[in-house]
């Protein structure tokens, strides 16, 4: 299921051009204002580059993200998920690592992209080989994360009947908790304890945040958050799933 | 006049269909409410560590998003047809409008209704008013739906003459929305021509917001001439592409 979707996520090469230029436009935007707000401040601790640069790790993974939620209230709709509860195969599982496929084609599709684009933006690269590694490792973890955030969103469909408000209100929730053109670093004390504490942390904001912290420390607790996040959801899908079957049987 | 009363009965239709709905409409219109207002948290945050971006604080960032998302909803609402034009035009979904005597792109463009549009143009409006220029704020929000509308014709139009778009019409209606939200004197002098004419989203937003806060005749001109032209571009690329329809 994996690599039929990654091939399949390599070939929809329209599809990936038109994300290529949404993504070169989101960093163009926040690069731009990055640099005119660069000026004004008297912020001295972080430089515009590494603020371009974490925009760009943020970005390059939120793009890539692919809607799976849609797909899931597609099948609600075609009676396609009736149809796959009778294959002798998870259905989490399978929209995992469908999901999982097109998101590692597209991170790595994208991914020169964004750096290309930050590189144009900065002329430099302020991270390390060890760093640009980890932000790739983590990029793909946090992506992962973010797809099983997005299938318990689409598992809402046994409740409502379009999914896509749901999406919208946990996006914007993920972009606030997840420093989306600001770093966590920057946010007030009592809101950055909170936005440590969320699943947005691994999939865009901590992760991000290599740029300005590599530690050990960093490390170790971006990925105890990925685990524990990736847990959560899967847990929250399996729920879900459970509690709505059995609603649909009540029916 | 004939035209008015099928575009008032069209409305009417959209309108009985969406009230059907109660409690999902009311639902998705909270909903809009929160994530809009949750967006707009971000900017509080980012204005709370600077001051201003080239002369914009959080007052024009407030007009413009507000302007910016009236305009937004009002298109989905009143013409949220127009939104799956270029499939329609692949499909060949056309040729029930083309059937009936009445003019096929006001047909298409009300011929169906986004309830979540409504929670748009609450919060634009709430934004604008918000911000403190409610009467040449309402005109900005006006030439930001028309600009919406008349780009969505000129992008889903591009499926008559380049064939299967998939969803790069929608992809680069995302990108005049996201544009718009943001202050566009930011930019390089390249990347300003292609705020102006590619992606219009200076029209959308720092055009209105330069009208509104330092008033000229000709700035204001400059926006209707402009937003007028568009949708007559529009209306001219639309029957172009029409005439070389096939189902």
């Amino acid at each position: 299921m994996f690599w039929l979707s990654f091939k399949t996520g390599l070939l929809q090469y329209k599809e990936l051009i038109g994300l290529s230029f949404f993504l070169v436009s989101c960093i163009t935007i926040f690069a731009s204002i990055w640099k005119e707000a660069s000026v004004k401040s008297t912020e001295s601790s972080f430089s515009p580059v590494d603020f371009v640069w974490y925009i760009a790790l943020n970005e390059w993974v939120l793009v890539a993200l692919p809607y799976c939620h849609q797909k899931i209230s597609d099948d609600f709709k075609t009676g396609q998920f009736s149809a796959s509860l009778l294959r002798p195969a998870s259905y989490i599982l399978s929209k995992l690592f469908e999901s999982s496929g097109e998101l590692v084609a597209s991170l790595m599709l994208l991914g020169p992209v964004a750096f290309l684009t930050a590189w144009f933006w900065t002329q430099c690269c302020p991270l390390s080989y060890l760093e640009i590694f980890l932000s790739i490792g983590f990029g793909v973890i946090g992506g992962i994360v973010g797809v099983l955030a997005f299938l318990t969103v689409g598992f809402t469909r046994f409740w409502f009947v379009d999914v896509v408000p749901v999406y919208w209100i946990f996006e914007k929730f993920l972009f606030l908790f997840g420093g989306l053109f600001l770093p966590l670093q920057t946010y007030p004390d009592w809101l950055k304890t909170i936005t440590y504490m969320m699943p947005s942390f691994g999939i865009l904001g901590g992760r991000s945040s290599l740029i300005f912290d590599s530690s050990l420390m960093h490390i170790l607790f971006l990925t105890l958050s990925c685990l524990a996040w990736g847990l959560i959801f899967f847990a929250l899908c399996k729920l879900m799933m459970k509690k709505g079957l059995m609603g649909e049987e009540g029916l | 006049m004939k035209n008015s009363s099928f575009a008032l009965k069209l409305l009417q239709t959209s309108i009985k269909d969406s009230a059907a709905k109660r409690s999902s409409f009311l639902l998705e219109t909270v909903f809009i409410l929160i994530n809009n207002f949750t967006f707009f948290i971000l900017w509080v945050l980012f204005f709370n560590h600077f001051e201003e971006v080239r002369g914009w604080r959080l007052e024009e960032v407030s007009l413009v998003f507000g302007m910016s998302l009236f305009g937004w909803g009002f298109f989905s609402f009143f013409f949220g047809g127009l939104r799956s034009l270029s499939k329609k035009i692949i499909d060949g979904e056309l040729d029930s409008f083309l059937l009936q005597p009445k003019p096929v792109l006001m047909h298409v463009m009300m011929s169906q209704c986004f309830p979540r549009g409504i929670g748009h143009m609450l919060t634009g409006f709430i934004f604008v008013i918000g911000a403190g220029y409610p009467f040449l704020g309402f005109l900005g929000m006006i030439t930001a739906a028309i600009i919406f509308s008349s780009f969505t014709v000129i992008v889903h139009s591009l499926g008559f003459f380049l064939g299967q778009l998939d969803r790069l019409p929608m992809l680069y209606c995302d990108t005049l929305l996201l544009f718009s939200g943001y202050p566009s004197n930011i930019y390089p002098a390249v990347m300003q021509v292609v705020i102006y004419t590619v992606i219009p989203a200076g029209l959308i937003g720092s055009l209105p917001v330069e009208v509104i806060k330092n008033f000229s005749w000709e700035k204001l001109l400059l926006l209707l001439s402009a937003t007028f032209g568009m949708a007559l571009f529009a209306r001219w690329f639309f029957y172009k592409g029409l005439s070389r329809y096939v189902s």
